[in-house]
This record gives C-alpha cells, structure tokens and sequence, in this order.
C-alpha cells in the first residue's frame, strides 16, 4: 500500500462548455499519503477547478485520477465524496443546523447511530479547539468567522475521511485569527495524517502549510516541489518573480537553513555553541553572525541526526545567483 | 353596539344555516390552500432548477396575480357553471402565485456555495433538496403561504356571487336587502379568520425562526 499513491492524477485537463482553452491543461502529478500539499495561483489560474476534479465536483475533460489506486470515475460519485473531507472559503455550513448537526453531516448520511455521532462530534470540535458544551448547539450565524472556519474543518474530518480537500478556507478570516488556523490545520494533519490539499492565492499560507507547493498558472503546474527546491530551483521566470526568489530579504526568511548546508556530519561531534536547527529560516541564521560575529553558524539536523556549518559567503552566494 | 347585538341575534336565530356557511367557507379556503401548496411548490422548485423555463414561469404567474380575484371567479363561470368546484377552482388559481413565487425565489436565495458544499459532502440531489434546499427556503415559503391564506380567506367571501356559498352569503343578502347588520354576519367571521390564521402562520415563523436561532 505504501507504494501506492493516495492521489494519482493522470493527464488531467478541463475546459467547460463554450470556451476556447482549457482552464486546466493535461496534468499529471501525485500524492503521497500523509503529505500536505497546497497550490498556489491568481484567481483564475485553474487551480480550484483542479481540486475540485479530485471530487469530481467537476469532471475531467480528459485524464483519469486515481484515489488509492481506485479510478474515481469507476466509484459511484457520492460515495466518492463522502470519503474525501472538503472545506470551502465561506458559506458552507448550513445556516439553519446546529453547529453539532453540522459537524454530522456525513455522518448521517452514512447513518451512524446516534451515541457514535454525537461522540464523532464532540471529538472533532475538541480538535478544532472549540469547547463541544459552549458550541454544539450554537448556529452557525452565531459564530465569528474563525469560529466557522473551524467547525467547517470540524465537518470536514467528521467521517474520517483519508483526504481533505480545502478551497482557500482563511480567506476570509482576519489576519490574526488566519495565522491561529494554519497552525492548528498543521497540528491536526501531524495528529490525524491525513492528506490534504489545500488551494491558496496566499504565499506566504502556501508555504507555510505545504510540505510540497504547487505554483499553478494559466492552467499548468510551474513548479511542484518542496519549499527549498522552489527558492533554490526556480523552474522559470513566472515562478522566480511571483516567489520573487532573487530577493535578499524574501530568501532569508523561505529558505530552510538546512537547505544550504553542502557538507554534513554525524551529530556526534555537534558543537554545543547555540547552533541553528535546520528547519529554521535563513534569517535565523543571519541574526546569528549580527548578534555575535563569527565565522560560520553551525545548523542541526536533529530527524536526521546530523549538523554542519554556513558561513557568511554561503549566504552571499545567494544573493550573487544570477537573476534568469 | 346595536349592529353588534342584531348580528348576534341574527346567528343565533339561523344557526344552522350560518355554520353551514361558515364550515363551506373554511372548507374553500383550507382546500384551496392545500391544493395550491401541493401544485406550487414543486413547480416552484421545479423553476428553481430550470433557470430557463423558470424565468418564463415566474413571469406567466405574476401576470396571473394581476387579475382580480373576482375576475378570476367570474372567468371561471362559463367553464365549470356555478357552485363549491368552481369557486375552489378560482381560489386554487388565486393561491398558487404567491406560494409559487416565494418557493422559486427563497431556493434562488440560497448561496450557491451551500449547495456545492452539500454536493461535495456527497448529498444526492432528493436529500440535498429534502434537508438543505427546502429547509433554508422555508421561511419565504411559509411566507406565501400566509400571503395566499389571506388572499384566498377574504376571496372565498366572493365565491357567493358564483354560488359557491360560504360567508360571501350574508355579504350579498345584506347589500340586496340594504340591511348592514346581515352584512356584518358575514364579514366579520371572515375578518376573524383572517386574523387567526395570520396569528397561525406568524406562530409558526416564530417557531421556525426560533429553530433556526434567528434573531433572539
């Protein structure tokens, strides 16, 4: 099973009805279980009706796309669903149901029996840090939009489905609350593993959550890869000036510490000296040699149970990368 | 007061008659009203769902509701004679666009992203309309209803001039009998069931509303 991607997408394009290009062309990519992927793009790019395919919420023009190796055009639609999680920007909960009967939804749908529902429910809501005797009986109009947004996920994961699927869901949250949530969907993935794809026009929300960002454009992938690869590998000119990557401040703060380290060593022989741990910004590493000069800043790896050294002309050597 | 005490009087010396009247006239509006919720509701949904053929049928129905209630009655005359069938026939007619128009236009309120919601949560379209689409439009529903009670209760009293009976009765016989207190009798129970069945339909928004945690 391992082996076997949790979503295999296979020359997928779209074009609706009476228009003259595709909205999305023929794309293939996969997913891992697990992984938590967002796609970046401008409004109009293509990448929500790319998402919405996987739920067949629309369907595919051409291509095939594969849920635990399972054709989704071979599943009945609504079974389809009911095993992906989705979580839309606004106006997806159901003004005139409880907060509780909400969360229920699929629930049931699928008719779980009552005790098991309203346990599922309290559940989730703990999981979104919603107090379930505060919440269950409140309305959705009742609610701030934070508050929504985590009853939404609350629904999403209900049924306890293997994907989630969210279209820009803190798009309308404020900054604040926005922030709040991003850390808590990452916390629920690394509780509950799920694989989620997660659609953003927000930079900085995509690189933050994905493990891998997809930069999504006029219908075609730009570029797929890790946040690291997309600041050290940009796969063209649109991905280099939207990410703008040549710029000194915007890499110090994306690019992973651990990313620019060219030799490592077992961490047996880590210097205990205030080292920098490799999933740390640039920036950390740069506030480093500001608050004490010296030669070099040592990085931990500690998954990997290694460190290595950066030096100031590591860093210059960012900024002297030539501008493609 | 002397109107008061001759309208009294006068139900109490024709008892038999007046609830005879009273029951034919509750009989009209009630059914009328059924069978108007039963035909306008679907086809309100109906038109809903077709925003083509939908535009068009809105349109037809609001120029029915421009005609006169009496008209409608009379228009049903030389198709169907005199009588109760006629009369429910007209008051149906009459009932059907305000329930019709409030259906299409409270799922046309809807959030289109409720309904892709529901779809993606895997709703198949019977129970997405069941639980979903007809609860959020209840309130405009209800409300059209209430408006087509009101309509079809005071028209019934019409429905006498084309012997369908009911209150209308006394209406006609105190104008052709220049008497205003056998008048009364007849339009005051129509203004009473008037009022009550408002106090009915608001009890049941208030519910309704109530339910759906609307405004504390």
């Amino acid at each position: 099973m391992t082996n076997t991607p949790m979503i295999q997408v296979e020359n997928v394009s779209k074009r609706f009805p009476k228009t003259q290009a595709d909205a999305v062309q023929p794309t293939s990519f996969t997913v891992a279980a697990g992984e938590f992927i967002t796609i970046l793009g401008t409004s109009g790019s293509g990448k929500t009706t790319l998402m919405k395919m996987i739920n067949r919420l629309y369907e595919p023009t051409t291509g095939t796309i594969y849920i635990n190796g399972q054709d989704t055009r071979q599943m009945d639609v609504n079974v389809l669903r009911r095993r992906i999680g989705y979580v839309i920007q606004q106006h997806g909960l159901f003004e005139h149901w409880t907060v509780a009967q909400n969360i229920a939804t699929v629930c049931q749908i699928l008719k779980w029996d009552k005790a098991k529902i309203a346990q599922r429910v309290d559940e989730t809501l703990r999981l979104v840090q919603l107090d379930p005797d505060q919440y269950r009986n409140r309305h959705p109009h009742q609610l701030s939009g934070g508050e929504q947004q985590r009853v939404g996920i609350a629904r999403a994961l209900a049924a306890d489905p293997d994907i989630l699927l969210m279209d820009e869901p803190f798009g309308a949250v404020d900054a604040v609350n926005r922030a709040t949530l991003q850390d808590e969907i990452q916390q629920i993935q690394r509780q509950t593993h799920k694989t989620i794809i997660f659609v953003t026009h927000d930079i900085d929300e995509a690189l933050k959550l994905g493990d891998r960002t997809m930069l999504f454009r006029s219908g075609v992938i730009q570029q797929f890869a890790t946040q690291d690869e997309l600041f050290l590998q940009p796969a063209n000119d649109f991905v280099a000036d939207f990410l703008k990557v040549h710029d000194q401040v915007t890499q110090w703060r994306y690019i992973h510490a651990g990313s620019l380290v060219q030799t490592w060593q077992a961490a047996a022989h880590t210097p205990t000296i205030d080292p920098v741990a490799a999933d740390q910004p640039l920036a950390v590493v740069v506030e480093h040699f500001l608050k004490a000069p010296a030669t070099s800043v040592t990085v931990v790896d500690v998954p990997h149970q290694r460190c290595g050294e950066l030096t100031l002309a590591d860093l210059a050597r960012l900024a002297e990368a030539p501008s493609c | 007061m002397k109107f008061l005490k001759q309208v009294g009087d006068y139900i109490q010396m024709n008892r038999a008659d007046f609830d005879k009247n009273l029951i034919i006239h509750l009989q009209l509006s009630l059914i009328a009203l059924v069978i108007a919720i039963v035909i306008a509701v679907p086809i309100g949904v109906y038109a809903a769902k077709h925003a083509k053929i939908g535009g068009r049928l809105i349109g037809l129905f609001n120029a029915i509701r421009v005609i006169p209630s009496l008209a409608i009655l009379v228009l049903v005359l030389p198709l169907m004679g005199m009588g109760f069938y006629p009369a429910l026939l007209a008051l149906t007619i009459l009932a059907i666009p305000p329930i019709l128009i409030n259906t299409y236009s409270g799922l046309q309120q809807i959030n289109p992203e409720t309904l892709e919601a529901a779809a993606g949560m895997g709703m198949g379209n019977a129970y997405r309309l069941r639980k979903i689409e007809l609860p959020l439009a209840a309130l405009p529903v209800i409300a059209g209803v209430r408006l087509a009670a009101i309509e079809v209760i005071s028209s019934a009293t019409l429905a006498a001039f084309i012997g369908g009976g009911g209150l209308g009765t006394y209406v006609m016989m105190g104008m052709s009998m220049y008497d205003p207190s056998i008048m009364l009798v007849g339009a005051l129970p129509v203004t009473g069931i008037a009022l009550l069945s408002e106090l009915f339909f608001s009890v049941i928004e208030f519910y309704l509303k109530k339910k759906y945690g609307i405004g504390e």
